[in-house]
């Protein structure tokens, strides 16, 4: 039943209409050859029944008197019913007492002894009717009827129903066709209306109304949809117009700013390889600088080790009160030319990311100590008070790089001392536990000018002071408090300060302990080569032996070789590597002073030719190389020991006695 | 006996059985058992006495029959509602005691639901045997009161020489005159027995019977041999 659903509105209707006019005429058809054909067997039977009645009443007399021939006479006149097959009389005493049968035919007798009345046998109807006669039964007529008539009937009932049929379905197909366009009229000029619409986009026609059923409203409702669509494709046109003239426009932006952005781009590839030409040459500046600066740490070394050394000489001869004065000056001069020089190289180091710090145990008493009587004196000088407190808990031992600590220590109470004219400078270490972790703080009291509170954050900055005035009055590079300031971070500590101006202020670094508290720890000799021993053994035993010192510098040579001598030593001095690795040929030394940085051949070559030779004579790195990485270059090249420039006398005895009397040292192979 | 039983049996069923079916089936079953009717038994011996006794009883049963597709003017036929009980058919047998028989195995049965009355009339000469002092008109005087109440009058072949007489003591009376003397019919009688190929049939005088305001069921007439008509008045076959 699909396709039906595809059909024109036109031909469903049609359709509906049709199957309607034919149920109806095949029921009404139906029914009526029914009820007629019902109507007709009655009427048939009723007949016939009657016809027997008559026929029995007839035969009375003829049966009373036993007068066969009256009665088949009498039966021969049911020739005018053809379809009378047979008609029979009975008696009591004979079976067949007259019959009747349709010409042409032998049918076969029913049994006449059923019930009086009629039946349906097969196709044929039987009627049996007693004959009475004055009440009493004397025998019985038996008729058989085929049914002819009403198959007749029915033929011809069909015949009827089907044209009636036919001519039914023909008006039928007229008069719909006729009604059907009442209702697929307006729905197909709708649908022609529709159509237009869509094909030419023409939304100012109309459809045109019939009548006021549900159709007409469809069509008042499409039309109100046309003049909608209308209006709104106006709008849109209008909208599209306005549309069309902004992309235009959009247009010519677009290409406007593609070109300027093209431009731009042009430009900024270039900025890019300026940009990398720049970084490139920046890269080699750096480079330059670090190659600088090494070198002026080297250059400026070398002849500041000559200055200081001649000058500590110079001061132990015999000179008047005012000589001596003058080479006190040249030597505090010089070590301040050295501090300075060295502030800037840590500086540079640390903004570089090339320091590295160490974590080693140490005690801290002894650094106090020195620190204690290495300030006392500048103090004393200024008519200031100092003094270092301890803290009632302090441990004997932590675990810190302790150059680095009295680096910082040092630069705040030099800067206290400096910024102080009258009062005291007060160093206070105490134990203070923050968060279960133990801490050292140091506190560096002054009463000095103080700091304004809207300078204090600025005095950890690189190169500023709180006054640009304090340059003049005071000196210094103001690299100290930040050089201390990241040298506490980098440890793992930090660093504040407390200060109003015209009463002082105190600086506070806090560290952590890094370790147990521990008491009577000796620090390893070899852990810190910087550190300089006990002063108590110093000239206890004097040094002996046979010194061989390979250093290129003539100045250095000489003050060299005066201090060894000095300390009665002998000495033997050669100008490079490849000399001195000559002379271990042929010479017995017990100790060799390597300068690292020489011509021909260069100390880290000449000490690992000398070990590779067998020879075991230990030997001491001289270097004006303070970086970090130094020490663990000498000692792989070989080296036994480190010093750097310039020389100090006390440590280079220090070292010395360590392996010239290995009975006096331990811990020395 | 038993057939007798039977009718009144059904006779009596019919009133109280309401249903027609049960009535049809009732009529089926007297159908059946009078199969041993009327005509049978009275044919059971015909192969004994063929000559005789087959055709008294024949005969007998005719003059039954006969009665039944007449109609008689007297119109008491039908039971009144007056509840007295129907007058009888009256048969009366003039001379003839080889009927007597027959007519009296038949005495119980009823026609029209009246009761049939035999009356046998003795012959004018069986009468002047017992009384010889007897005459002619006396007889006939005798013979006319007596065969008023007389539904049918057969009449023997031993009255041939007086049937002119008789015939005309039963002119315009109600009574149907049968008998087998021959021209019975065309004489003025109403019935005569006639046989033919050995079979026995009857001619009808029509117009003695419409003078006798007798009515003869047109059913008798087509079987008759003959039939005596007014117009014609001659025998139509």
């Amino acid at each position: 039943m699909k396709w039906i659903n595809n059909l024109t509105i036109r031909r469903k209707l049609l359709a509906v209409l049709m199957s309607i006019c034919l149920v109806v005429l095949l029921l009404s058809g139906g029914a009526m050859i029914a009820w007629n054909q019902y109507a007709f067997r009655q009427n048939m039977i009723k007949d016939i029944v009657m016809q027997t009645q008559i026929a029995a009443d007839n035969c009375k007399a003829a049966v009373a008197f036993e007068d066969t021939q009256i009665a088949a006479g009498l039966l021969e006149s049911f020739q005018a019913r053809p379809s009378v097959l047979y008609v029979v009389i009975q008696t009591p005493a004979r079976p067949e007492f007259a019959r009747y049968v349709r010409k042409n035919t032998r049918p076969a007798i029913h049994d006449h002894s059923a019930v009086e009345g009629w039946s349906f046998v097969g196709d044929e109807l039987v009627v049996r009717k007693n004959i009475v006669l004055d009440g009493e039964v004397i025998g019985r007529l038996m008729l058989c009827s085929d049914l002819q008539p009403l198959k007749a009937n029915l033929r011809r009932n069909i015949m009827i129903v089907i044209g009636v049929i036919g001519f039914g379905l023909v008006i039928g197909y007229v008069l719909s066709s006729w009604l059907q366009r009442l209702i697929s009229q307006p729905i197909l000029a709708l649908t022609n209306i529709a159509r237009d619409v869509t094909y030419r986009k023409d939304y100012s026609v109309r459809a045109v109304k019939y009548y006021n059923d549900e159709v007409g409203v469809l069509i008042d409702t499409f039309n109100q949809m046309l003049g909608q669509i209308q209006k709104e494709m106006t709008d849109r046109m209008q909208a599209e117009a306005e549309l069309r003239k902004h992309r235009d426009h959009l247009e010519e932006m677009i290409n406007d700013r593609t070109r300027e952005l093209k431009l731009s781009n042009q430009r900024l590839k270039m900025s890019v390889e300026r940009a990398n030409l720049m970084a490139k040459q920046a890269t080699q500046a750096n480079r330059a600088k670090s190659e600088f600066l090494a070198n002026m740490s080297h250059e400026i070394r070398t002849p500041m080790n000559a200055i200081l050394g001649f000058g500590e000489l110079l001061r132990e001869e015999p000179l008047s009160d005012d000589q001596a004065n003058y080479v006190e000056t040249i030597l505090s001069s010089g070590r301040n030319l050295l501090q300075i020089i060295n502030d800037i190289l840590d500086f540079s180091k640390i903004e570089a990311g090339k320091l590295s710090t160490e974590q080693i145990d140490f005690s801290l008493i002894p650094m106090l100590e020195e620190l204690e009587s290495l300030f006392r004196p500048m103090c004393s000088q200024k008519n200031l008070d100092f003094d270092v407190i301890y803290g009632s808990e302090l441990p004997d031992m932590m675990r810190t790089d302790p150059v680095r600590l009295r680096q910082c220590l040092v630069n705040l109470v030099n800067n206290a001392i400096k910024f102080t004219e009258q009062g005291h400078v007060y160093l206070h270490v105490t134990l203070e536990t923050i968060n279960q972790t133990s801490y050292v703080r140091f506190d560096v009291e002054d009463t000095g000018i103080g700091i304004p509170k809207d300078k204090q954050l600025l005095v950890f900055e690189a190169f500023t002071q709180a006054d640009g005035s304090h340059t003049r009055k005071y000196g210094g590079t103001g690299l100290g408090l930040t050089i201390t300031r990241q040298l506490v971070e980098l440890l793992g500590g930090r660093i504040s300060l407390y200060s109003e101006p015209g009463r002082g202020t105190v600086f506070t670094i806090q560290l952590p302990l890094g370790t147990e508290a521990q008491r009577h720890t000796a620090p390893s000799p070899h852990g810190s080569l910087d550190t300089v021993p006990s002063e108590g053994n110093q000239a206890l035993i004097p040094l002996k032996g046979n010194i061989l010192v390979a250093e290129d510098a003539r100045a250095n040579q000489t003050l060299i070789r005066i201090m060894l001598q000095k300390m009665g030593l002998e000495v033997t001095i050669v100008e490079d590597g490849q000399k001195a690795v000559e002379e271990m040929g042929h010479g017995r030394y017990d100790l060799i002073l390597m300068d690292m940085q020489m011509p021909v051949m260069n100390g880290y070559d000449a000490t690992r030719q000398i070990k590779a030779m067998g020879i075991q004579t230990p030997v001491i790195a001289l270097t004006a190389h303070a970086m970090k990485g130094d020490e663990e270059k000498c000692r792989q090249a070989g080296c036994d020991g480190y010093l750097t420039k310039p020389i100090d006398r006390a440590k280079l005895e220090s070292v010395l006695r360590t392996y010239l009397c290995p009975v006096s040292s331990p811990g020395t192979t | 006996m038993i057939r007798i039983d039977n009718a009144k049996k059904n006779n009596s069923n019919a009133d109280v059985v309401p249903v027609v079916r049960q009535r049809i089936q009732l009529y089926a079953l007297t159908f059946f058992l009078s199969a041993g009717s009327l005509l049978p038994s009275l044919l059971a011996d015909a192969d004994n006495d063929k000559n005789l006794t087959t055709a008294y009883q024949l005969k007998a049963a005719f003059l039954y029959n006969f009665m039944k597709f007449v109609e008689w003017p007297d119109n008491s036929s039908r039971s009144d509602n007056s509840g007295q009980p129907p007058k009888p058919f009256v048969l009366c047998v003039l001379g003839e005691d080889s009927l007597k028989a027959p007519l009296n195995s038949l005495a119980d049965k009823t026609i029209k639901d009246r009761p049939v009355k035999v009356l046998f009339i003795d012959s004018f000469e069986t009468v002047k045997k017992k009384n010889r002092e007897a005459t002619v008109e006396d007889y006939l005087d005798q013979l006319q009161k007596t065969i008023v109440s007389c539904h049918l009058l057969f009449v023997g072949a031993a009255e041939k020489e007086r049937l002119a007489e008789i015939l005309k003591l039963s002119e315009k009376k109600p009574i149907l005159t049968v008998s087998d003397i021959s021209n019975f019919a065309s004489l003025g009688g109403v019935i005569e027995f006639v046989t033919e190929n050995n079979k026995m049939r009857f001619d009808i005088n029509l117009i003695s019977a419409e003078a006798k305001a007798l009515k003869i069921s047109s059913q008798l007439l087509q079987l008759a041999h003959k039939v005596y008509k007014k117009e014609t008045a001659r025998p139509t076959p």
